[in-house]
């Protein structure tokens, strides 16, 4: 008996590190074409609590969108520009307080579609979100991340 | 007290007001747009764009999108007006008739709008080609390519807005990151240096340097292009292309750098070993004749 709670305990513990590693992944895809100015994206999130991995899902969303862009969406392209990684590297604190405090304001709708934490292969949570892609535009041009349009 | 009055009076307003003359000067002049219809080269392009009610809405929708990134487009229809029927016919090429609407609305970047309709037992569909063009050297600034899914309906209007909305913010983001490209490697030139009819001169001409006239060229490019970027499109005994030379857009005190800046500072140069030159600038498309 005290062997098997033994391996059980390990198997919990194993299962509990796979999923409370935040991490950085490609896992965003585009999830219907959307007209100018909006994008649909579904985004997976890794974390053991439902609240971390569904924030690490929306974290990741958005990471994707200004660093590398979303392929078959309207932001193909990364919406930090040519040099995104640089400009991301560059404005590190702004991107810190940025993912802290101003993401919920540009989604417009949110749902989570899976929450699985005992999953030791894939993400915990999968998220979609229609993200105002317009209005993040403005506020990076108007905080001077980016430029406007134009030369 | 008559001092600090004066000063707040006159000194805070100059002082706030230069600020904003200043930031006027520095900011950086704007290529101007224009969206046009497709035509090939034997089809009338005011034709095809009043007789075309979908490549109408399709620029419509094109310049909307533009304005929505704060970036007004030079109108199509207006200019075409002002290039008047008699000139219009004039030009039988409507290659040409292109090509005059473009020097004519002053456009530094044209954008060709294409509808096809696509029938089919499976439903139809619509496809929209976005093509961005540089007037003066011709590269392409964007291309956007969508077909809309099939539905068994004769709307095609609404297959049409429905595609270019979902195309805009790449077709956008592809010609904002050539911008990028130009504020980071300079803006493109095309450069033509040719030899007039009945000069004495030509491309092997030895200079006061004890090069040739075409060696001389090249070096001064070389060294006043943007970093060193230029392509040669060819090299004859009576002319010498460029057909890409990229210039800084501002110069060193953050003012607007203009071609014809550029082509004076290569006349500038060229007088002092003593040949004479005429320039005919068009936008970024420069044309020098040796005397």
């Amino acid at each position: 008996m005290k062997n098997v709670i033994i391996v059980l305990f390990l198997i919990f513990s194993g299962l509990m590190y796979s999923c409370s590693t935040k991490k950085l992944s490609g896992e965003t895809i585009s999830a219907k074409e959307k007209p100018q100015g909006l994008i649909e994206v579904t985004s997976k999130g890794y974390g053991s609590l439902k609240s971390e991995s569904v924030n690490n899902a929306v974290h990741n969303a958005f990471t994707n969108i200004l660093v590398y862009g979303i392929p078959q969406s309207n932001q193909k392209r990364p919406l930090l520009g040519n040099q995104a990684v640089q400009v991301f590297e560059r404005n590190k604190k702004y991107f810190d307080k940025f993912f802290k405090n101003d993401l919920s304001s540009f989604i417009l709708n949110q749902k989570v579609l899976s929450f699985n934490p005992t999953n030791i292969t894939e993400a915990s949570s999968e998220v979609w979100m229609e993200i105002n892609l317009d209005a993040l535009r403005r506020k990076l041009e108007n905080d001077k991340i980016i430029s406007t349009f134009g030369l | 007290m008559r001092h600090i009055i004066l000063f707040i009076c006159t000194g805070l307003p100059l002082y706030f007001f230069g600020g904003l003359i200043l930031k006027a000067q520095n900011s950086v002049i704007q290529p101007k747009i224009m969206v046009i219809p497709y035509s090939k080269s034997n089809q009338n392009m005011m034709q095809t764009f009043e007789s075309n009610d979908l490549v109408r809405l399709a620029i419509s929708k094109v310049k909307s999108g533009f304005e929505s990134r704060n970036f007004p487009t030079v109108d199509f229809v207006s200019n075409m007006k002002m290039l008047s029927n008699d000139q219009a016919m004039e030009i039988e090429n409507q290659t040409s008739i292109k090509q005059q609407l473009i020097e004519m609305s002053g456009a530094d970047i044209y954008v060709e709008v294409e509808t096809t309709v696509n029938r089919s037992s499976g439903g139809n569909s619509v496809t929209v080609i976005l093509s961005a063009y540089d007037a003066y050297t011709s590269m392409t600034m964007s291309n956007e390519t969508g077909v809309s899914d099939r539905f068994y309906t004769e709307s095609f209007e609404k297959l049409v807005m429905k595609k270019v909305d979902e195309m805009m913010d790449n077709f956008l983001n592809t010609m904002n990151s050539r911008f990028e490209d130009i504020r980071l490697n300079g803006k493109s030139l095309f450069l033509n240096v040719g030899i007039r009819e009945g000069s004495e001169k030509d491309m092997d001409f030895e200079t006061k340097d004890g090069q040739s006239l075409s060696e001389i060229i090249e070096s001064w490019v070389e060294a006043n292009s943007f970093n060193g970027s230029y392509h040669i499109q060819g090299v004859t005994k009576s002319k010498i292309i460029f057909n890409e030379i990229r210039i800084p857009v501002k110069d060193a005190n953050g003012n607007n750098y203009k071609s014809s800046q550029f082509v004076a500072a290569l006349r500038k140069y060229l007088s002092g070993q003593d040949i004479e030159t005429e320039r005919d600038i068009q936008g970024n498309r420069i044309f020098i004749s040796i005397l």
